[in-house]
């Protein structure tokens, strides 16, 4: 991904090029033009002030022929031909010739001219001057224009670039502001960001926006969270009394098989109600932080206590468990929540493992990794979120994973789902700032 | 003994009285908080089940004038505030335990049925059940004088057992009372049937008689 301002920079970085290039030869042909129409004009003025010089000349002292002809070798840039003479005279002639130098051996390069031929009476005979003016050749123009062009395409993109820097530093700098902000933002810490005022129109509204929107946010969480607060402590005590109903229905003499059996369903069913009920608290008293007391935990024996309890869960369904634990592994954390984050784990890999399956269980310095056989990967995008089905085969309470989820994410731990050759497996990142290895056990 | 229940539900109060009532203890009631008061001004108790959440004030409060008037009846806190605040400051205060709202009547009745024992025999606090001896304080079972060797949680489940003696157990609450929280997190409850067999083959191979029947296929009753 490249960053916002870079897009129009690589844009502005194109055209100019592409500017720049169209110019090469606009320039090439506005620089000849020039070049070319200063030098006829520099040849007007030579050949008119020769014609003017030599009609001045008294020709009975002179001798015309020869001096011509010593004109001709000492003027470099000028010759006079002797015309025919049929009574007409011919018209101006401007055109550019190439040549070598009168030395061979002096350039190996042909040197361009501009020429005038211009024809004149003398002593009432015509006779034709040319003026020839050595013009920059072509090549060398193009070379220099180009040259220079280049450097300017330089020091522009240099520019930009550099512009771009300062620009997206220092213009860019609210957003930035704003975004960290955002990154940050809990809706379940209930505090809203609040923002460094900008003197950027766009980014002020777009504040105000994220403003208004993350205030509501934390008002709906609130009544949410209100709403499922007394919702379940207001089913505690219908919880209980049913309860305790069935409790004195099963002492109730005589009482049959039958009645046992219902009254053992419903049990069942009951303890799952009253299981829900106990987690919707327990989310609620994790967001009103009621668990804050931390102590030493040593991670390695209370899996161990945990796993204790199951061992016999998994015999039963001929789950092989594998587990490697390190025993000197320490957290400093919350018990209770700790202990609810590996019950509600290792729970869920022995649901979700089928019979004869396996569940491998790894404890290292800092990080937990639970595996369990499975078929199908599981929706990753529902998996935290409360009472998300997520096998339909294979109904939970729905609240496990996103008790694991909340307690994970309060407690800076990483926690992540990952689906391969048929294993599901969770893994989570201890915070290393609160665990590793026991001092006492080096 | 004599029990006191503090609890404003009628219907609950009704069912914790009855099942502790056929356990042979002598239940009286308080529906309020004043109402709860006066009794523990007047007369003790060997054990007070109190609910915290009381019209006319707060349970808590119950629990500090009992310590200040120096008294040392056994108090269950019954609450359905399930937080573990809670649960501390009335532990602090000096409750023995703590029963979060809903709870099988059975585990309120082995919970009596442990403080009362600890409280009442001060420098004995062991329970005989005919050749069986469990000392609480310790967490040892002796069989005809032998130590049976019982694991905690089996220790637990006996102390459960002869807590609740003569009444149909339903596997269930056996099941929360293993696993705590987490027995409705397993589709079956099977686990705890190799914790009781454990339990009960210890017991019968030092030569105790066997009190422990299955009812209807998965509960359980102890008897005398």
């Amino acid at each position: 991904m490249s960053r916002l301002l870079n897009k129009p920079l690589r844009t502005f970085i194109i055209y100019a090029s592409v500017v720049l290039l169209a110019s090469i030869p606009v320039y090439f042909y506005a620089v000849d033009t020039i070049w070319l129409q200063e030098l006829d004009e520099n040849n007007d003025i030579i050949a008119e002030r020769a014609v003017y010089q030599l009609s001045r000349t008294d020709f009975r002292v002179h001798n015309a022929d020869s001096l011509f002809t010593f004109w001709n070798i000492i003027q470099p840039n000028a010759r006079l031909e002797r015309l025919e003479e049929n009574g007409k005279m011919p018209a101006d002639k401007r055109y550019t010739i190439y040549k070598g130098h009168v030395n061979p051996d002096y350039k190996r390069f042909k040197d361009r001219f501009r020429v005038l031929e211009r024809a004149f009476m003398y002593d009432g005979r015509p006779y034709l001057l040319v003026v020839e003016s050595n013009v920059e050749e072509t090549y060398e123009t193009v070379a220099v224009i180009a040259v220079i062009t280049g450097l300017f395409f330089l020091v522009l993109s240099v520019g930009f670039v550099v512009l771009n820097r300062k620009m997206s530093e220092r213009i860019w700098k609210p957003f930035r502001d704003t975004l960290d902000k955002l990154k940050g933002f809990r809706v379940d810490e209930g505090q809203a960001a609040t923002f460094t005022r900008s003197d950027i129109l766009e980014f002020e509204e777009l504040n105000s926006a994220l403003e208004r929107l993350m205030a509501r946010n934390i008002e709906v969480f609130r009544t949410q969270k209100e709403f499922t607060e007394n919702a379940s402590h207001e089913l505690q005590t219908p919880l209980a009394i049913i309860q305790t109903r069935l409790g004195m229905l099963l002492q109730s003499e005589p009482i049959s098989s039958d009645q046992y059996h219902l009254v053992e369903s419903a049990n069942k069913a009951l303890a799952r109600a009253v299981r829900i009920n106990k987690d919707l608290l327990l989310l609620a008293s994790i967001a009103n932080d009621q668990f804050s007391s931390k102590e030493e935990i040593n991670m390695g024996e209370q899996i161990g206590e945990i796993i204790d309890l199951f061992r016999q869960e998994f015999g039963r369904r001929s789950i092989r468990l594998n587990t490697t634990i390190d025993e000197t592994a320490v957290i400093f954390s919350n018990q209770f929540l700790f202990t609810t984050v590996i019950q509600n784990l290792i729970t869920n890999a022995l649901r979700y493992c089928y019979s004869d399956g396996q569940v491998d269980i790894f404890l290292g310095e800092n990080r937990f990794v639970i595996s369990n056989s499975g078929s199908r990967e599981l929706n990753k995008a529902r998996l935290f979120q409360r009472f998300a089905v997520l096998d339909e085969d294979n109904p939970s309470t729905g609240i496990g994973l996103a008790l694991v989820d909340t307690i994970c994410r309060q407690n800076n731990w990483d926690i992540t789902y990952t689906f391969g050759s048929g294993m599901h497996t969770f893994e989570i990142m201890f915070d290393r700032f609160t665990s590793g290895i026991s001092p006492g056990a080096v | 003994m004599k029990i006191l229940i503090i609890e404003d539900e009628e219907d609950l109060l009704d069912s914790m009285s009855a099942y502790l009532s056929a356990e042979g203890y002598l239940c009286e009631h308080a529906r309020d908080f004043h109402a709860a008061m006066d009794k523990i001004h007047d007369y003790g108790y060997s054990c007070i089940v109190l609910d915290l959440m009381l019209p006319g004030g707060d349970g808590i409060r119950i629990l500090e004038r009992l310590r200040e008037l120096g008294r040392a009846d056994g108090v269950i806190i019954i609450s359905a505030r399930n937080s573990i605040d809670d649960k501390i400051e009335g532990l602090k205060i000096g409750a023995d335990d703590y029963l979060t709202k809903p709870f099988h009547l059975s585990e309120l009745a082995a919970r009596v049925y442990a403080i009362i024992r600890r409280k009442n025999f001060e420098n004995n606090n062991v329970v005989s059940h005919n050749e069986i001896q469990i000392d609480l304080i310790a967490k040892r079972v002796t069989v005809n004088g032998r130590d049976a060797g019982l694991t905690k949680r089996e220790f637990d489940l006996l102390l459960y057992f002869v807590g609740n003696t003569g009444r149909v157990i339903p596997k269930s609450a056996i099941a929360e009372h293993l696993s705590g929280d987490m027995a409705d997190m397993l589709d079956s409850h099977d686990f705890i049937y190799s914790h009781v067999k454990n339990m009960k083959r210890k017991l019968l191979e030092l030569g105790s008689g066997n009190y422990l029947k299955t009812i209807y296929g998965s509960g359980y009753r102890w008897e005398k």
